[in-house]
């Protein structure tokens, strides 16, 4: 699957899930922009952003760069009208999504939520005042994993090697996940890696971005998605019905999901995973990575940083079972 | 042969008849077309509280199970909201029933209580929406009893009123 330009992707797969006001200052705004913003904030009474790997640009309301004073002001309305253009018009369809504080767009772009949650019992119930909004666009980048895969197989087995990979938010992490996903299913033969049953684990629609079942960025011809499943049941699913050789997931954090990954080691499949972490050290404090150090799951350790763009690889590492 | 002032009265007469049904046509219709108006909400409530359907979908489910007048602005909202993507529920909402209330026997309170409904259509979780919804039925119910009231009180009054009107200016203007 080709991936579309970015400034395409931005007017036709995200404005249109935004409130008719910013989707207008968006349409407007220089192509050459959008190419390069990643992120889009808006904040209500704040002015609109873009987030760029080169830093912040805000836009009038003729979608023109401008100092952040002149620029056009997100409205309490226009924030909520976007919340519910996102929702498709039916907030009600969303809760649980609303009360994780994202949702998914079409094309796996997260919209992110900040405001004023009603909470009872230490758990959220809803969203009372939407306070800001932040789009992350999701992009499909083929070949983005070609400097680490090398790294990652395991020539003896023709496999991969279980993997985490890590960095602060916002650095690549699925991006490089969903790539992997993809060479890995298709097989790189160069690499003495023969295509693999891969079983992703999707629980935000992030890494396959399904609508409807199918996915739609190319994962490769041997994978299922197991699309919007908690990831914990998601890989004991995978275990019992898909017969996988590598199940993948998108930010390991709960306990249940480091029970998940052991039940995998033990049947013999490979896992790559993802988790939030500047380092080994921070990572390690994790839960479900602290149940799983003194098993030395990973095998490989891929360490991402923002400083030069996402996506940029800072180091592959070898774990206990390097 | 009619005299043009015989044929002048009885057009007078025939004239202020209509009128007069007219008016008491409207008293007959507007308990009607606030049932529908309920019937279409309670079914948009099945939707958005059991299947969760998305709001332009479930609006014209809404319109395709409770046929009758109101229908059509269900449908209007709905196929509105479909067709543009991100805009505001309250706004395709409050324009499908302006566009459409002078096809409906409505009064503008009658309207009111439609219009209020906007602003939280889709806004809120399934909860609220409930609420929201069944406190417009409510309302629309409690419009409904008035309006048959007025209906037995002002349907025959306004057709007699028309002809018997009608009547006096023809013998007047003899």
């Amino acid at each position: 699957m080709a991936a579309s330009p970015v400034d395409y992707v931005w007017r036709q797969e995200i404005a249109p899930h935004l409130a008719p006001p910013v989707r207008r200052v968006l349409d407007q705004a220089p192509a050459a922009l959008l190419a390069r913003a990643v992120e889009l904030r808006l904040r209500a009474g704040g002015p609109l952003q873009l987030v760029l790997a080169a830093g912040d640009v805000f836009l009038d309301h003729r979608g023109r760069p401008c100092p952040p004073a002149e620029a056009y002001r997100i409205s309490g309305q226009v924030l909520a009208d976007c919340w519910q253009a996102a929702c498709r018009g039916s907030v009600y369809a969303w809760e649980e999504e609303t009360r994780q504080g994202f949702l998914t767009l079409p094309g796996g772009h997260r919209l992110g939520l900040a405001g004023r949650f009603a909470v009872e019992n230490g758990r959220v119930l809803r969203l009372r005042h939407v306070g800001g909004i932040a789009v992350r666009l999701c992009r499909a980048v083929p070949g983005c994993a070609d400097p680490v895969l090398p790294s990652l197989v395991d020539r003896k087995r023709g496999t991969v090697h279980h993997t985490l990979i890590y960095s602060p938010p916002g650095a690549g992490k699925t991006t490089l996940l969903r790539d992997l996903v993809r060479q890995i299913s298709t097989g790189v033969p160069a690499l003495g890696l023969p295509g693999r049953r891969v079983a992703v684990i999707d629980e935000r629609s992030e890494v396959a971005a399904c609508r409807e079942g199918a996915a739609q960025h190319d994962l490769g011809p041997r994978t299922d998605v197991l699309d919007g499943v908690p990831k914990a049941e998601g890989i004991l699913m995978a275990l019992r019905a898909l017969n996988p050789e590598v199940i993948a997931f998108d930010e390991i954090g709960h306990p249940a999901e480091a029970e998940g990954v052991l039940a995998a080691l033990y049947a013999g499949v490979r896992v790559i995973t993802t988790a939030h972490g500047s380092s080994r050290e921070t990572l390690a404090r994790r839960p479900a990575l602290r149940e799983l150090a003194p098993v030395g799951v990973f095998a490989r350790f891929v360490r991402l940083a923002y400083r030069r763009g996402p996506g940029f690889v800072a180091a592959v590492e070898g774990g206990a079972r390097g | 042969m009619m005299s043009p002032s015989a044929a002048g009265a009885l057009l007078v007469l025939a004239g202020c008849a209509a009128l007069g049904n007219q008016a008491a046509l409207w008293y007959g219709r507007r308990p009607r077309d606030l049932a529908h108006c309920q019937a279409c909400l309670q079914v948009l409530l099945t939707e958005i509280d059991y299947g969760l359907t998305p709001l332009d979908e479930a609006l014209q489910r809404a319109a395709a199970a409770a046929p009758g007048p109101a229908a059509a602005v269900f449908r209007m909202a709905g196929e509105d909201l479909a067709r543009t993507p991100g805009r505001p529920p309250r706004q395709a909402w409050s324009q499908a029933w302006r566009r459409a209330a002078p096809e409906l026997a409505l009064s503008a309170a009658d309207l009111e209580i439609l219009l209020a409904l906007g602003p939280s259509l889709g806004a809120s979780d399934r909860h609220h929406q409930q609420r929201h919804i069944l406190l417009c039925s409510r309302r629309l119910a409690a419009a409904e009893t008035d309006a048959r009231a007025a209906a037995q009180r002002y349907l025959r009054l306004y057709r007699y009123l028309g002809v018997i009107a009608g009547g006096l200016l023809a013998v007047l203007l003899a």
